[in-house]
C-alpha cells in the first residue's frame, strides 16, 4: 500500500485572463521522486507555487496526507511539511549554514544563535545525506548548488515530508547535476518524497520514479520508469503542435575566413591566451575548474583589464579595455539568460531595434516605418504572430522574448555575439530557437562565442570547442556532426 | 453518503413551536392588556390597534417564512435528487436488462449451444475453437448473467484475459498484456462494479491497436493508498489528438455538446459511449469524485485512470453480504 503526501484534483488557475492550470491532477506517494516536465508555460512553476502556498487556486482540491487543505481559494499558509526549492535560494548571506538551517525551525533557540544541541543536529542531519559542507561556513561563500544542498539540508532538518525541487539545475555543470542526484536519492531513502520539475525532459528522467508531463495546464501524460522514451515524452509534451527537428548546425567550410583573432592575452586569470574565430562558426570553452570560463568571459564584456596582448576584429585591433558599450559599436552582441537580454517594458519591436536604431535611422526620415518594416519581415521569416509587435514584451511568451534577445543582434549586424549560459530556463522548442539563431549567424558570415556550464550543450551547438586550463588554451576540438572529434 | 435532515427538521420544528408560542403571548398581551388597563375608548382606537396588528403580523409571518426558506428549499432539492437518483438507478438497472433481453437468445440456450460447439471441437480435436467457444461461453456468464451487480477485481481481471483470450485469436501476437501491483489480498478481493475494466480494455484494443502496425501493449497497474485504488490503464496505440480528446472528456463530463459531437456513425460504433457509461456507473456507485479520467498523446498512446474509494471495514461488509 502507498502513502499518499499530496493529492490536486481539478486544479484551476488563471492569470491575467490566462488559464495557467486547467483541471490538473498529481498525487505524490510517500518516498518517490516524482518528475514534472513540460513547455515553457504548461504550468509547472505555478503548481510548485500552489503546493508551497505562495499562490492560491480558483478551483480543485489538494489533499496533504489525507486531509483537505485549507489554503484554498486564498494563498494558503505555507508549511504542512511542503518545502519549495527554487533556483533563487532564500538563504541569509550573512549567515552560517547551521544558523540558516536552524533559523526557520518553529521555537528555535534564542533570538538568532541556535543552541549546541540543535548544531549538533544540523551536522547529523548534514552527514546523514552525505553533505559535505563545513555547516559553520557563511552562506556567501558557498557556490550556487552548494546553497541548493543548505536548503535541501533545512528541508530535511524540518522534517520536510515533500520537497519541490523547480528548475534549480538551470546553470549546473554536469558533475554538479549527478551530485544533485544522488542527494535526492538519500533524501527519498529517508522517506522524504520529491517532485523534480525541469523544463527539459532528460533531465527529470536520470532519478525519478513516476513522470508527470504537463500540457497546456493539464497532466496529460503519467510514465513510470521503465516506460521512459524520449520521443513519447517529447510527444506529451508537445501534444498537436508539430515540434520541428532539433535544428542541426549548417555545414562550415573549413576553408574559413578568420573573423577575430586573440593573441597572447595576460592579466585577471589569463595566462597567454591565443584563438581565433572564423567566419560563421561558433565556437566554445570549456574548463574543468571554471566550467564558465570567467575570466574568458570578462574580457569579451569588456570587465577585464589585460595586461598584455590584442585582440583583432576583421583585421582592426579592438581596445577590449572600452567596456561593453563601446564593444557593442565595434559590433560585438551580448546575450545572457534571455529575460535579463530585454526590457521587458518596451514593445517587442523596440526590444528588437534598440540597437540598431543608429543602423536604421541615419541618413533617412522615415525611420519609423523602416524599423516596423523590418520587425515584421523577420518576424515572418520567424514564423511568429506579427500582433505582438507592439505588445510590452513582459506579455509576450517566453519563446518570443528569447527571440527578442537573440535577434536584436541579427539586426544589428553585430560581428561576433557573445552568448552567456543562453539554454539557461529554456525549453526544446526554445534551444531549437537558439540552434536557428546560430545557424543565422553562420549564414551571415557573423561568429559566436558560446558559454555554458553543459560541455553537451557545447559540443552539441558549436562548431570548436576550445579546452582551458590555468588561462590558457590547452586543446581545440573540431566538432562533427555533434560528436567531438579532432 | 445520505444526508441528515435531523438538525433541519428539528430546526424547522422549533422554529414553528417558538413562532405560534410567540405569537400567541403577542397577540394577548397587545389586545388583553390595554382593555385591562381601560385605555380603550372610541371606535377609532379599537381600529388602530386592529391595523397596526395586523401589520405586524404580516411582518411576522415574512420573517418567519424567510428563516424557514433555506432549509426548506434545501429539503426540496434533497427530494428532487433523491427521485432522479431512483430515477438514473432504475434506468440503469433497466439497461442492463434490456442489453441482455436484446440479445433475443435465452442466455442458458447460448450457454448449452457454447457446450455442445466446444464439445465437437474436441471431439474435431480443434483444441483452438474449444478454447474459443469455452472462452467466449465464461465472458457471456459473466457480461449477460449479472447484470447490475458487483464482482472482486479479481472476477474482472479474470473475465478481461478471457476477453483477451478470444481477440488473440483475431489478432495473433497483436497484444501483449501485462498487469502489476495486484499482488496484494485486500486488492484483488475489493469490490466494483461488474464490467468496469473489461470496456476499457476493449475499448484499447479497438480505437487504439487494431490499426497499429505490429505489437501493440496493455498494462493494467493498480495501486492502493489509504482510501483509494486507483488502477491506471494504458496502451500504447494509437493516441488520439487533443481536439478528439476533449471531446472526449466533455462527454464523460456528460455535456450535451460533448455527446453531440460524436457523429451518427460514431455512436453507432460506441465511441466514447463505453468509457461515458463506465464513469456515469462509477460516479453514480461512489460519487462524483471518483470514476475516469483520460490522458492521450497522438501518436504515443492512451491512459485511462479508474478512480474507485476504498474503505477496508466498508469492503468486508460487502464481501459478508454477498456471502
Amino acid at each position: 500500500m502507498k502513502r499518499e503526501i499530496v493529492r490536486v484534483e481539478g486544479l484551476k488557475k488563471s492569470i491575467h485572463g490566462s488559464q495557467v492550470l486547467n483541471g490538473l491532477n498529481l498525487s505524490v506517494y510517500e518516498g518517490e521522486i516524482l518528475g514534472m516536465t513540460g513547455l515553457s508555460g504548461s504550468g509547472k512553476s505555478m503548481v510548485a507555487q500552489i503546493l508551497a502556498g505562495s499562490r492560491g487556486f480558483e478551483e480543485g482540491e489538494i489533499y496533504i496526507e489525507g486531509r483537505r487543505s485549507e489554503g484554498g481559494r486564498k494563498p494558503g499558509r505555507p508549511g504542512n511539511g511542503i518545502y519549495h526549492i527554487r533556483a533563487v535560494p532564500d538563504l541569509f548571506p550573512c549567515l552560517t549554514i547551521e544558523e540558516n538551517v536552524c533559523l526557520m525551525e518553529p521555537g528555535s533557540g534564542v533570538g538568532v544563535f541556535p543552541a549546541r544541541m540543535q548544531l549538533r543536529k544540523v551536522r547529523e542531519a548534514a552527514h546523514a545525506l552525505g553533505i559535505l559542507l563545513d555547516t559553520r561556513a557563511s552562506v556567501n561563500s558557498l557556490s550556487l548548488y552548494e546553497k541548493h544542498q543548505v536548503s535541501l539540508l533545512r528541508a530535511f532538518y524540518l522534517h520536510a515530508r515533500l520537497v519541490i525541487v523547480d528548475n534549480i539545475t538551470n546553470d549546473y555543470t554536469e558533475e554538479e547535476f549527478r551530485h544533485l542526484g544522488k542527494l535526492l536519492l538519500g533524501l527519498k531513502k529517508k522517506g522524504v518524497s520529491i517532485l523534480l520539475i525541469e523544463s527539459m525532459p532528460e533531465l527529470v528522467t536520470s532519478f525519478t520514479d513516476r513522470l508527470v508531463v504537463l500540457r497546456n495546464g493539464r497532466d496529460e501524460g503519467i510514465l513510470f520508469r521503465e516506460e521512459y522514451g524520449q520521443y513519447d515524452i517529447n510527444k506529451m509534451m508537445s501534444g498537436d503542435y508539430h515540434l520541428p527537428k532539433a535544428v542541426g548546425r549548417v555545414a562550415v567550410s573549413r576553408e574559413q575566413e578568420i573573423l577575430m583573432e586573440v593573441c597572447r592575452i595576460h592579466g585577471r586569470g589569463l595566462q597567454g591566451l591565443s584563438f581565433h574565430l572564423n567566419k560563421g562558426e561558433v565556437v566554445g570553452f570549456t574548463d574543468e575548474e571554471d566550467p564558465l570560463c570567467t575570466s574568458i568571459l570578462q574580457l569579451f564584456l569588456g570587465d577585464a583589464r589585460p595586461e598584455a596582448g590584442v585582440v583583432v576584429l576583421e583585421g582592426e585591433p579592438v581596445n577590449i579595455r572600452m567596456g561593453r558599450e563601446s564593444l557593442i559599436e565595434l559590433g560585438f552582441g551580448y546575450v545572457d539568460f534571455y529575460k535579463s537580454s530585454v526590457f521587458p517594458q518596451l514593445s517587442f519591436k523596440d526590444n528588437l531595434t534598440i540597437t540598431s536604431l543608429n543602423r536604421l535611422t541615419s541618413r533617412t526620415m522615415i525611420h519609423t516605418r523602416l524599423e516596423k518594416r523590418v520587425v515584421e519581415d523577420l518576424l515572418k521569416a520567424l514564423d511568429f504572430p506579427s500582433e505582438n509587435i507592439k505588445r510590452p514584451l513582459s506579455e509576450v511568451s517566453k519563446r518570443e522574448q528569447l527571440v527578442a534577445a537573440l535577434y536584436k543582434w541579427i539586426l544589428n549586424r553585430s560581428k561576433v555575439v557573445v552568448l552567456n549560459n543562453v539554454l539557461s530556463g529554456t525549453d526544446m522548442i526554445m534551444r531549437n530557437i537558439v540552434g536557428q539563431f546560430l545557424n543565422e549567424l553562420r549564414r551571415r558570415k557573423a561568429g559566436a562565442l558560446l558559454f555554458s556550464p553543459n560541455t553537451q550543450e557545447l559540443y552539441e551547438l558549436c562548431d570548436r570547442v576550445y579546452k582551458v586550463r590555468a588561462g590558457r588554451v590547452e586543446d581545440e576540438i573540431v566538432v562533427g556532426s555533434g560528436e567531438g572529434s579532432r | 453518503m445520505e444526508h441528515d435532515w435531523k438538525r433541519e427538521t428539528e430546526f424547522i420544528s422549533c422554529n414553528t413551536v417558538l413562532a405560534f408560542t410567540g405569537n400567541a403571548v403577542f397577540s394577548v398581551l397587545y389586545f388583553v392588556l390595554p382593555f385591562l388597563a381601560g385605555k380603550i375608548h372610541g371606535t377609532l382606537r379599537p381600529m388602530m390597534l386592529a391595523g397596526i396588528y395586523l401589520v405586524a403580523e404580516m411582518g411576522f409571518c415574512l420573517v418567519y417564512l424567510q428563516l424557514l426558506r433555506r432549509p426548506v428549499n434545501q429539503m426540496m432539492e434533497a427530494v428532487k435528487r433523491a427521485s432522479q437518483d431512483e430515477y438514473e438507478a432504475q434506468n440503469l438497472r433497466s439497461q442492463a436488462e434490456i442489453y441482455a433481453l436484446q440479445s433475443q437468445i435465452n442466455p442458458h440456450f447460448l450457454y448449452n449451444t457454447l457446450d455442445t460447439i466446444r464439445s465437437h471441437a474436441l471431439l474435431c480435436d480443434a483444441r483452438d475453437i474449444a478454447a474459443m467457444t469455452e472462452s467466449l461461453s465464461t465472458l457471456f456468464r459473466y457480461s449477460i448473467s449479472r447484470p447490475g451487480e458487483m464482482a472482486t477485481l479479481k472476477e474482472e481481471l479474470d473475465n478481461v484475459k478471457n476477453y483477451l483470450l478470444i481477440q488473440q485469436y483475431r489478432f495473433p501476437d497483436k497484444v501483449e498484456y501485462l498487469v502489476e501491483g495486484t499482488e496484494d489480498e485486500a486488492i484483488l478481493n475489493y469490490q466494483m462494479p461488474i464490467l468496469t475494466i473489461q470496456p476499457i480494455v476493449e475499448n484499447a484494443i479497438h480505437h487504439g491497436l487494431e490499426m497499429k502496425i505490429g505489437k501493440g501493449h496493455i498494462k493494467l497497474r493498480a495501486i492502493r493508498t489509504e482510501d483509494r485504488i486507483t488502477l491506471l490503464v494504458s496502451d500504447n496505440g494509437l493516441g488520439m489528438s487533443e481536439e478528439r480528446l476533449e471531446q472526449l472528456r466533455r462527454n464523460l463530463e456528460g455535456t450535451r455538446e460533448g455527446q453531440e459531437m460524436f457523429s451518427g456513425e460514431e455512436r453507432r460504433k460506441g465511441a466514447g459511449i463505453a468509457l461515458a457509461n463506465v464513469d456515469r456507473r462509477l460516479k453514480f456507485y461512489y460519487g462524483r469524485q471518483y470514476g475516469l479520467r483520460i490522458r492521450s498523446t497522438l501518436g504515443v498512446g492512451t491512459m485511462v485512470e479508474i478512480n474507485l474509494p476504498f474503505e477496508a471495514g466498508k469492503q468486508n461488509e460487502k464481501r459478508n453480504r454477498q456471502g
